[in-house]
C-alpha cells in the first residue's frame, strides 16, 4: 500500500523538508545539521515501515488511554515530519492514526507509539527512563539504538531499509512483537520468549 | 439375453446371480467411489488450503515490508509436500511477490493473481485464497498441486472394488450352489420324469411333490395329466378289445354266412338233382310201366315239396335274422296252441304207432305272442319227435309255469335214442342234422330247430335239450309273460 503514494509524498516531503531546514526546531538543531541529509524517500520509506510495524505489535489490553485514537508521537528533530503527518487521520487496528510533534518527553506516556530522531545518549536515556515499562513502542532510526534500549531501530543496508528490534525493553514494557517481524528483523537483542 | 443355444436352469440361475450381485456390488462401489472421491477432494482442498492459509499469514510481514528472500523462505516450507507444484505470492496490487516452485514439473505460474478459490484441473488443484492482516488484504496466495494421491487413491480404490466385486461373486456364487439345488432339483427330477415318461411311454410313473409351492403344483398337475393318461390308455385297451372282439365276431359271421351259402346251395341242388334226374329219366323212357312211372313221379313230387319247404324255411330264418319279419302278436292261450300241434301230428304219430300224451301244468296265464310261430316251434319239436322215435314209443307234452324270471314251459319228451353228447351243442345250428338211423333217409331240412330258437330268443325265451342216449331226449322252450301283467 505504500508504493502507490510513494510519489505523492515525495514531494510533499521535499516541501516539508524545505520548511524544516528554514525554520529552527528548539532540540538538538545542531546534532541534526551535522548529519547528512537524508533523502525524502528515506523517510518516505521509514514512516511507512513504522505505520506497519504496528500491525505486527501487540498492546496490553486496556492501556490505551486515549479513546479512539491511536497517537503517534515524534520526539527530538526528526529529519521529515511530512511524510508521519500523512499518516494523521489513517485507520490502524481499528483507530484513527494520530501523529503528534512531541516538545517533552512526559508527554510520550499519552503516546502508543514513539518515534524518536536522533539524541544525545543521555537525552536518549531520559526519555527511555521516562518511559521505562509504560506500554509505548519506541521506534528510532539511529545507530546502536537498539542496544541501549530502543525497541525497533532502522537503519539502512545496501540502500534498503533494515531493521532490528530489542525484544527486552518490549516485553518490559508489555508489548509483544510478532515473531513474524522478528524473522524479519536484522538483529534481535534480548532472548527470545517462547510464543508470539 | 438369450443365447445361441438353451442354457440350462443352474446356467441360468448363475447367469442371473452374476449379473444381479454383480450390478448391486457395482453400484455400491460407484456410490462408495463417488462419495469418497468427493470427500478426498474436500480434504485435499482443506489441506492446501489450511497451508496457503498458513503459509499467507506467516508471510504476512515478509509482505508487508517487501522482504521477498523472507516470503520465499516461508514458502520454502512447502518442500515437505511433493505434491505441490508451486505456490506464488502476490501483492495486493496483484504483482508477484514471492514464488515457490516444485522439484518436478515447472508449470507456467500466472502473472496475475487467479480469483479466490480453487479449481479442479485434470491432475491438479489450484487453489487462491486471500492473506489478511487486521482483516485488511494485504496480498494473495495461490498454490498448485498435483492430484497423484487421488489417482493413486483412486487405482487402490479400483482395485478393491474389483476384489470386492470378484469376492461377492464368488461368494454368492457358493451361496447359489448350495442353494440352487432347492430350485433346479426338483425341476431336474421332474424333467427326468417327463424324459422318463415319454421315452419308455410310461405312464405308471408319478413326480415327488417336494420343492417350491410352484413346483410342487406343476409336479402334481403333472400327476393329474399321467393319471388321465393312464386312464384314457385303459379305456382305449378296453375299446381296442372290443373292437377286436366285435372284429372277431363279425369275420366269424362272415364266415358263417359264406358257410351258410355254399350249404344252403348243397341243399338245393340235392332235390333238383333228383327232379331232374328222374323227369329225364321219364322222358328217355315214355314206355315205362305205369306203375314205375308213378313211383317216379310220387319221388318228383316229394322232392319238390322238399325244395318248396326248404325255400320257405330259409325265407322265414332270413326274415327273422334280418329283423324283417312280420310278427303278428297277440293273446293266446298255449294249451290251445299245444292242442292244435298235436291235432296236426296225430295222424303221423297214430301211422307210426306212438302215443302222444299231454299234461297242462294247472291254470295257465296267456301269452302275447305270434300264434303261428309259436305253433311253427311246438309243430318243429313234435315232428322232430314223431320222426325220431321208434314205433311203440311215446310222446309227452308238458306245460307249467316256471320263474323266476316268470315263463310258461313246455317240454316235448320221447323215448327215442337219444341224441349223442358231441352233438348236443350243436344241435340248434342251421342245417345240423341228426343222423337217422331208423329212416335213413333225410327228411327235414336241417332248419327246423334253428328257426325255433330264433323264435324263442326273439320272445325272450330259451330254448335246449336234455338227451340221455338210448333212453330218450326232452326239447324245453321257455316263453316269459311278465310283458303282459
Amino acid at each position: 500500500m505504500y508504493s502507490r503514494n510513494v510519489q505523492h509524498r515525495l514531494c510533499r516531503a521535499l516541501l516539508f523538508l524545505a520548511l524544516l531546514l528554514a525554520v529552527p526546531v528548539p532540540w538538538g538543531n545542531g546534532y541534526a545539521a551535522e548529519r547528512n541529509v537524508p533523502p525524502p524517500a528515506e523517510y518516505q520509506l521509514k514512516a511507512a515501515f513504522v505505520y506497519n510495524f504496528i500491525k505486527f505489535v501487540e498492546w496490553p489490553s486496556g492501556t490505551w488511554p486515549t479513546g479512539d485514537t491511536f497517537r503517534v508521537c515524534l520526539l527530538g528533530e526528526v529529519p521529515a515530519a511530512a511524510p508521519f503527518e500523512d499518516l494523521n487521520g489513517q485507520e490502524i487496528l481499528g483507530r484513527r492514526l494520530s501523529v503528534t510533534i512531541l516538545k517533552s518527553p512526559q508527554e510520550a506516556l499519552a503516546c502508543q507509539v514513539l518515534f524518536l530522531a536522533s539524541l544525545p545518549p543521555p537525552r536518549l536515556t531520559e526519555v527511555l527512563d521516562t518511559l521505562s515499562g509504560a506500554p509505548v513502542l519506541t521506534i528510532g532510526d539511529t545507530e546502536g539504538y537498539a542496544r541501549r534500549g530502543v525497541m525497533i531501530n532502522m537503519f539502512l543496508e545496501n540502500k534498503r531499509i533494515r531493521f532490528e528490534i530489542n525484544t527486552e525493553t518490549a516485553r518490559s514494557a508489555g508489548l509483544r512483537v510478532s515473531t513474524k517481524l522478528l524473522k524479519l528483523a536484522s538483529k534481535v537483542y534480548g532472548a527470545a520468549p517462547g510464543g508470539e | 439375453m438369450t443365447g445361441t443355444r438353451p442354457k440350462t436352469l443352474k446356467q441360468q440361475l448363475v447367469l442371473i446371480n452374476i449379473a444381479t450381485t454383480g450390478a448391486a456390488v457395482l453400484v455400491a462401489i460407484a456410490l462408495l467411489l463417488t462419495v469418497e472421491l468427493r470427500t478426498w477432494k474436500e480434504a485435499f482442498v482443506r489441506d492446501i488450503g489450511i497451508k496457503a492459509d498458513i503459509i499467507g499469514n506467516q508471510c504476512t510481514a515478509a509482505l508487508t515490508f517487501g522482504a521477498t528472500a523472507d516470503a520465499e523462505e516461508v514458502l520454502a516450507a512447502l518442500r515437505e509436500d511433493p505434491r505441490i507444484e508451486y505456490a506464488v505470492l502476490y501483492t495486493q496490487k496483484g504483482g508477484t511477490f514471492a514464488l515457490y516452485r516444485g522439484r518436478q514439473a515447472a508449470p507456467v505460474v500466472p502473472a496475475a493473481p487467479p480469483p479466490d478459490g480453487h479449481d479442479f484441473g485434470s491432475n491438479h488443484l489450484e487453489l487462491t485464497r486471500p492473506i489478511l492482516l487486521h482483516e485488511e488484504r494485504i496480498g494473495t496466495i495461490s498454490i498448485r498441486a498435483r492430484l497423484d494421491d487421488i489417482r493413486a487413491a483412486l487405482a487402490q480404490y479400483a482395485a478393491v472394488s474389483l476384489t470386492a466385486l470378484l469376492l461377492a461373486l464368488v461368494v454368492a456364487s457358493v451361496l447359489l450352489a448350495r442353494f440352487q439345488r432347492a430350485v433346479t432339483g426338483p425341476v431336474t427330477d421332474l424333467a427326468k420324469l417327463m424324459e422318463g415318461v415319454s421315452r419308455y411311454k410310461d405312464y405308471a410313473r408319478r413326480a415327488g411333490g417336494q420343492g417350491p409351492e410352484e413346483l410342487a403344483s406343476l409336479a402334481g398337475s403333472f400327476n393329474e395329466m399321467l393319471a388321465a393318461i393312464q386312464n384314457r390308455d385303459r379305456e382305449l385297451a378296453l375299446s381296442l378289445a372290443e373292437l377286436q372282439n366285435a372284429n372277431r365276431k363279425l369275420k366269424d359271421l362272415d364266415r358263417l354266412k359264406s358257410d351258410f351259402i355254399s350249404t344252403v346251395s348243397h341243399e338245393l341242388r340235392t332235390p333238383i338233382t333228383s327232379v331232374k334226374a328222374f323227369v329225364e329219366l321219364l322222358l328217355i323212357k315214355p314206355n315205362m310201366p305205369e306203375q314205375r312211372k308213378r313211383a317216379l313221379l310220387e319221388i318228383v313230387s316229394d322232392e319238390s315239396d322238399r325244395l318248396a319247404r326248404l325255400i320257405s324255411d330259409l325265407l322265414d330264418l332270413s326274415r327273422i335274422e334280418s329283423g324283417s319279419m312280420r310278427w303278428r302278436d297277440e293273446e293266446v292261450a298255449l294249451p290251445e296252441i299245444v292242442e292244435t300241434a298235436i291235432s296236426g301230428i296225430v295222424p303221423l304219430a297214430q301211422k307210426k304207432g306212438l302215443a302222444i300224451e299231454r299234461s297242462d301244468g294247472g291254470d295257465l296265464p296267456a301269452l302275447r305272442v305270434d300264434r303261428d310261430r309259436v305253433l311253427q316251434v311246438v309243430m318243429n319239436l313234435l315232428s322232430n319227435a314223431v320222426k325220431f322215435t321208434p314205433p311203440g314209443g311215446r310222446i309227452t307234452v308238458r306245460m307249467r309255469r316256471t320263474g323266476p324270471p316268470d315263463a310258461l314251459e313246455v317240454s316235448v319228451v320221447d323215448t327215442g335214442p337219444g341224441i349223442p353228447p358231441r352233438e348236443l351243442p350243436r344241435i340248434f345250428e342251421k342245417f345240423h342234422r341228426a343222423g337217422d338211423v331208423l329212416t335213413n333217409s333225410v327228411e327235414g331240412t336241417g332248419l327246423g330247430l334253428a328257426i325255433s330258437r330264433q323264435i324263442v330268443e326273439h320272445y325272450g325265451g330259451r330254448i335246449w335239450v336234455d338227451s340221455d342216449e338210448g333212453k330218450g331226449s326232452a326239447f324245453t322252450f321257455t316263453l316269459p309273460y311278465r310283458a303282459l301283467a
